[in-house]
């Protein structure tokens, strides 16, 4: 029963060594500043709002308290912060909706058909960092006048960002080309088929009768260790559509992915990307 | 006249055991359980000289208890235990050694006073008693750096630990209340002093 001192030193040295070896690898994924994701978004004026991410230490109590988009101007932009998901281990998930003001057009309309790619975001703690956003567009005038030629009839998502729309085609018409403001940073990681058909391998233009189903099924594929895939993106395809009286117009079909917890990204790249240690 | 010291090393062991919060205040604050001990150990110093050693741990834990009652009033519930920051954890991490310490001050002071009276099976009592106290607390020490790394959902299993910790320090309370009835009423003072039991 009589404690052996050299046991107890062994004890306490082990102790230490595994509390000081825990300390070092807990530092080592503490965050200096909260990380935001970038995001490539071609938003409709209408929506309201757009949405910001980042991503912060769990135990952080700082917020944002002001954020100035020094493209558009330096007024600071009306917002909501909520707490999203947390990782239980090291991170927390924070969104910012920005709120586009309906009622002081003064402001709405600083924001309206200008790319918006850096954000100074000001931190309850007196930090302020500029960051880089990605591509957000705010467009005044989106093009959907082709609605009424072919209506979504279903929508399957599921959680690792496919979508499957199911439309049914109401007149004769022709699709002549589909584009997207975000194609060229895109098209290596977008899968995106028409009636099963991957959309490299369809001739435009492609005709569709009354009564056809169109089926436009897109799904991101991004290889390990691809910065893309920790972004968000909320961007339409433009379907240039013509009817048989020749009658061209635009119809939308929208493009949504953000990873919604914090685990999923890859804390090391976002680091790195920002030319954070 | 013993038996009230060792009454208080239950009782002691009690406001450890159970932990009644309600939000973030625990109605039965460990600062008692350490209080309750830094008494019952004053008056068994006078039995076994043993004791004494375990005055200054208790006082040191009933501090340390109270910096962590003052800590958690002023946090809020998002910062419970897998919450807390690195220093509140390391405090805590001294506490638990301390702890260990103080139990075991006390299960050898029992043991070496059983063992002059030769009672056998409150000897080995208090044997089994710091066995399986020291396996289950040095577990529960070990683990809880590596717990601010683990997924919380992997850190589950630990409630395992936690449970045989309590059925264990129930234990180690039962073997209190044995030596209160056993041993309080043994006059040991001239008897028992021995340099190599400290």
């Amino acid at each position: 029963m009589n404690l052996n001192k050299k046991h107890v030193v062994i004890w306490i040295m082990l102790l230490t060594a595994v509390w000081t070896g825990n300390i070092i690898y807990y530092q080592r994924h503490v965050l200096k500043e909260p990380l935001f994701i970038k995001n490539y978004y071609d938003i409709r004026e209408d929506y309201g709002f757009f949405r910001l991410i980042y991503i912060d230490n769990i135990n952080s109590e700082r917020n944002v308290t002001s954020i100035v988009f020094p493209e558009v101007g330096s007024e600071t932009i009306n917002f909501t912060e909520q707490d999203y998901n947390s990782d239980n281990r090291y991170y927390r998930m924070k969104l910012i909706n920005v709120k586009l003001e309906k009622d002081d057009n003064i402001i709405r309309e600083k924001y309206l058909n200008k790319l918006i790619t850096k954000a100074e975001v000001h931190l309850s703690d007196g930090k302020v960092i500029n960051t880089d956003i990605g591509k957000i567009y705010i467009s005044s005038n989106m093009d959907d006048s082709g609605a009424e030629l072919f209506a979504a009839e279903s929508t399957i998502s599921s959680n690792n960002n496919t979508e499957q729309v199911t439309y049914r085609v109401s007149k004769d018409m022709k699709i002549l080309s589909i584009s997207s403001r975000f194609f060229e940073i895109m098209e290596d990681v977008l899968d995106i088929k028409l009636n099963k058909k991957p959309l490299k391998e369809i001739s435009f233009p492609m005709e569709l009768e009354k009564g056809d189903t169109l089926e436009i099924d897109y799904e991101f594929k991004f290889t390990d260790g691809d910065i893309r895939q920790s972004c968000a993106y909320d961007f339409p395809l433009y379907f240039m559509v013509e009817d048989m009286e020749g009658k061209k117009e635009s119809r939308i079909c929208s493009i949504d992915y953000w990873l919604q917890f914090p685990e999923l990204y890859d804390i090391n790249d976002l680091k790195e990307d920002r030319g954070i240690k | 006249m013993y038996a009230a010291g060792y009454n208080n090393l239950f009782w002691g062991m009690i406001f450890l055991l159970i932990n009644i919060k309600v939000g973030t205040i625990d109605l039965l604050p460990n600062i008692i359980g350490y209080l309750f001990f830094y008494s019952g150990l004053s008056i068994l110093s006078k039995q076994h000289i043993i004791f004494k050693n375990g005055q200054i741990v208790s006082l040191v834990l009933a501090f340390l208890s109270l910096m962590d009652l003052i800590m958690a009033m002023n946090n809020n519930l998002l910062v419970q235990i897998w919450g807390s920051d690195i220093k509140t954890m390391l405090i805590s991490a001294i506490a638990m050694s301390l702890n260990l310490y103080l139990i075991n001050i006390c299960c050898r002071g029992i043991y070496f006073i059983s063992d002059k009276l030769d009672n056998k099976g409150l000897k080995e009592d208090a044997k089994t008693s710091w066995i399986s106290y020291f396996i289950i607390c040095s577990i529960l020490i070990f683990f809880y750096p590596f717990s601010i790394n683990f997924h919380r959902e992997t850190s589950a299993f630990i409630t395992i630990i936690i449970i045989m910790n309590v059925i264990i320090s129930i234990g180690v309370a039962g073997m209190f209340r044995r030596a209160r009835m056993e041993l309080g009423t043994y006059d040991g003072v001239n008897s028992i002093c021995g340099g190599d039991e400290k």
